[in-house]
């Protein structure tokens, strides 16, 4: 569904990514593990169209991405929760979720998604008209996985989703991504948290200084010894 | 360049004898730019403080000297000094302002317009000093003592004399410490803090030496063209001229305010002369629309545009 | 007690002025919070819409609260213009480079001004110029109090729409995080453009509105800029209910300025206050971002 070829970017002089290449099929659950600085949140934001690379291709389900605005990107199905979720903090929980289904494509449907959200979330629904900025790190989670969802999304990444959570939270929402993929949502997932990533997905990439160093089932990358030492403190 | 240098300025020096009196006004009048460009230069290119406040330090400048001229007879060649004097501490004080209130650039900027129109408005309350009217600045002989004179050419001389001067002074400013201090401060405060330049004295010293030296040419003013007022003197127009010429010719760099004035300042003269009376303001159209185009096509500036184009630059990573 | 009738006269035409004020300077505060600008030359627009006015007059006969009509779509696409050739390219750059720019245009527009016009002070005669009417004991000329009433249902229209709409929302939206605002699916770029030529379309409406409370000249432009950055600062940049404060506090402000220290020192009035917010309290008077 999602492949990138040769993703190389660069800050300045500062090389960031190496030749990155990987690809997603639909319905999987992907995971994308490595340390804090190793680019990761770089080519999210390069498959979402806010950062160019020097080189190298996205493209999704045989449409380059390379020459759309974030928006269009939106627009085809590529739904991003980022790092520090940023929601709107000045704006309510219902509001939020309105901006979630601001694209065109799920407008229509705004109000059954509202359920949908809720059903999934309903410590949200009762929060509703809160202002968001007062919410509890976990709730701003849930929020923006809700406010995620509310774009009807063919293709989910979310960005360091367990970072700042109590692990309850973390549990909770990691249910929910794997009912969502059991739906048939596909779901790139980029984690610091390796353990928990290699529990959750099907396949995962290790990402290293900008390169791809490792990849495989999860089940082979949880007995790989370099992983173990590096990642899992073995 | 050494040579070339020179011999631009025997030609400078020379050039008046040839030229008749409507042309050595507008030499004095590009050239007296290219002293004020620069000397904004320094406060707003190098060190990086953009600052609307220049109008006051001219009008400081202008203003003591003619009052103390008219008052007490002391000659403008003294009297500069007080008004510099002034000038230093009230660019001392916004510098003090912007550390102190850790300001960032944008409230900087505004906060010294908004001096600049309280200077303004303050001045042409206060009679003594003519108020809104300002002050026709009575002739009073032929003399370097009185810094008044009857033809263009002495005040030619000490135009390009300070202008040379200032531009040189720049030159220095560059290649010494001070400027390596004033460009760290432009480029990173907390940076330049963190490797232990001191923020207060520097801002202080770029801000000073600038408010000095638009001092010198408000005293200039007043004795060339005898007539000071608040609206021209310490309004915004002339700061806005200021800021907008340097950009055209590259802020920070030692030649763009000396070249965009020189070209500038000339063409919408003539401008004016020619067309003035049945186009007013022409001139003004011409600066505004050079400087959109600049922004749009040269965002450094002429000068930094045209030593890109001469060298070749070595191929960025794309 | 005469003393305190003038008091509230003055301040009655405090706020209404200020409403005026509030209606040019929205359009900035508006454009500030979805691309970070300050246009200087946001007064000068609206003077170009005073003297469409005169134009409109005198070629056509047509009285400005007509010409409002005219100009405001005509101003709408003006802004649409400038946005997209002059602003938007270099809205990337450092902000300086975006204030030189402007300035740029303030001198074009200024001179052009007085290029068309001459420096003359001019008006424009309107059907309402020179009626009054009583307010309780209170005399307040009609085109203030149209203005006012203007203003008034302008502001509580522009509220209804940031807060309902969802051209409101994605203001607001990109005005907490233009990248958040991406990822939602928001053409920030369009959104920037609209809002851009909103806040000239709300300068066509000020602009007719004030002819008969100003007399007009080519120059006055920056200093109606200022006065709409004094009350972005004020009320706290981007802020819309800060916006309304601020021009309230504005207007208020100069009406008793004149009152109490006459004509020579009221206009530092406005700076003065300008400068002590910008040092003491630059978050604005209602707090908030930045």
């Amino acid at each position: 569904m999602l492949r990138c070829e040769g993703i190389s970017a660069a800050y300045g002089f500062m090389r960031v990514l190496h030749q990155v290449s990987l690809e997603i099929a639909a319905e999987e659950f992907v995971a994308l593990i490595g340390a804090n600085s190793a680019g990761k949140t770089t080519l999210l934001k390069i498959i979402s169209g806010l950062l160019r690379p020097f080189a190298g291709e996205v493209s999704f389900r045989g449409t380059s991405l390379m020459t759309l605005r974030p928006h269009e990107i939106v627009h085809q199905g590529i739904i991003q929760i980022p790092e520090g979720r940023w929601i709107f903090p000045e704006m309510t929980v219902h509001e939020n979720l309105i901006m979630g289904g601001y694209n065109v494509r799920a407008k229509p449907r705004r109000e059954a998604n509202f359920s949908r959200v809720f059903e999934l979330f309903p410590h949200l629904e009762q929060r509703r008209n809160q202002i968001a900025g007062s919410l509890s790190g976990g709730e701003q989670q849930m929020l923006a996985v809700g406010r995620a969802l509310m774009a009807e999304p063919l293709f989910l990444m979310l960005d360091e989703p367990s970072l700042g959570l109590a692990p309850l939270i973390i549990d909770l929402i990691f249910e929910v991504l794997l009912k969502l993929n059991r739906e048939k949502m596909t779901i790139f997932l980029v984690e610091q948290n390796v353990q928990l990533s290699l529990e959750v997905a099907r396949r995962a990439y290790v990402l290293e200084h900008g390169r791809i160093i490792l990849q495989g089932a999860s089940k082979d990358l949880q007995e790989n010894e370099a992983v173990k030492r590096a990642y899992l403190g073995i | 360049m050494k040579a070339i240098l020179a011999i631009l300025i025997v030609i400078l020096l020379l050039l008046p004898h040839w030229l008749n009196p409507y042309w050595v006004h507008i030499l004095i009048y590009s050239l007296w730019f290219v002293y004020l460009c620069s000397a904004w230069n320094i406060v707003g290119g190098f060190a990086g403080q953009f600052a609307f406040a220049h109008s006051v330090f001219i009008g400081l400048g202008a203003y003591t000297s003619t009052v103390l001229y008219l008052n007490l007879n002391l000659s403008p060649w003294l009297g500069l000094f007080p008004g510099a004097l002034l000038a230093a501490l009230a660019g001392l004080f916004m510098a003090w302002l912007s550390f102190r209130y850790d300001l960032p650039h944008l409230s900087f900027a505004l906060i010294t317009l908004g001096f600049a129109y309280i200077a303004m408005f303050l001045v042409s309350t206060i009679e003594a000093v003519g108020a809104e009217a300002g002050i026709h600045i009575p002739p009073r002989g032929n003399s370097w003592l009185e810094f008044q004179f009857a033809g263009k050419l002495p005040y030619y001389y000490i135009i390009l004399a300070m202008t040379l001067g200032v531009i040189y002074l720049s030159w220095l400013i560059q290649k010494r410490k001070m400027g390596l201090y004033f460009m760290a401060i432009r480029d990173n405060e907390q940076a330049a803090a963190a490797v232990g330049i001191n923020l207060l004295g520097t801002k202080m010293m770029a801000m000073a030496i600038s408010a000095l030296l638009c001092a010198l040419a408000g005293t200039f003013w007043a004795q060339y063209t005898l007539f000071i007022e608040p609206a021209s003197t310490f309004g915004p127009l002339v700061v806005i001229q200021m800021i907008l010429f340097t950009a055209i010719g590259g802020i920070g760099t030692l030649w763009g305010p000396v070249v965009a004035p020189l070209i500038l300042t000339p063409i919408g003269e003539i401008l004016r002369a020619k067309l003035g009376t049945q186009y007013a303001g022409i001139n003004m159209i011409v600066y505004g629309s050079f400087v959109v185009i600049v922004i749009l096509f040269m965002p450094h500036g002429i000068v930094k545009w045209v030593a890109g184009r001469k060298r070749e630059r070595p191929k960025e990573r794309r | 007690m005469p003393g305190l009738m003038i008091f509230f006269q003055a301040v009655i035409q405090g706020i209404m002025m200020g409403s005026v004020y509030f209606l040019m300077a929205t359009g900035l505060s508006m454009i500030f919070s979805v691309t970070r600008l300050l246009n200087f030359a946001h007064g000068d627009f609206m003077v170009v819409a005073m003297y469409s006015c005169l134009v409109l007059f005198v070629g056509l006969k047509l009285d400005p609260y007509v010409s409002i009509f005219l100009i405001t779509p005509l101003m709408f696409g003006l802004g649409l213009l400038i946005y997209r050739f002059l602003i938007r390219p270099v809205l990337r750059a450092h902000i300086l480079m975006v204030i030189q720019l402007t300035l740029g245009l303030v001198f074009i527009v200024e001179s052009g001004l007085l290029l068309i016009f001459t420096a003359d002070f001019k008006t424009v005669p309107t059907f309402l110029t020179g009626s009054k009417i009583y307010l309780g004991p209170f005399i307040v000329g009609t085109p203030l109090l149209v203005s006012f009433l203007t203003s008034s249902f302008i502001a509580g229209f522009l509220f209804w729409v940031l807060k309902t709409t969802d051209f409101g929302r994605a203001i607001r939206a990109i005005a907490q995080s233009p990248d958040a605002a991406a990822l939602m699916g928001i053409n920030v770029g369009r959104i920037q453009m609209q809002v851009f030529g909103l806040g000239f379309l709300l300068l066509g409406i000020a602009g007719p509105m004030v002819i008969p409370l100003l007399t007009m000249m080519p120059f006055m432009g920056l200093h109606l800029t200022l006065f709409a950055f004094i009350i972005l600062v004020l009320g706290g940049m981007g802020n819309f209910l800060g916006a309304l404060l601020g021009g309230l506090i504005l207007g208020v402000a100069e009406a008793l300025g004149y009152l109490y220290l006459g004509a020579g020192f009221a206009p530092a009035v406005p700076y003065s206050i300008f400068v002590l917010v910008l040092l003491f309290k630059p978050q604005g008077l209602l707090g908030g971002r930045r």
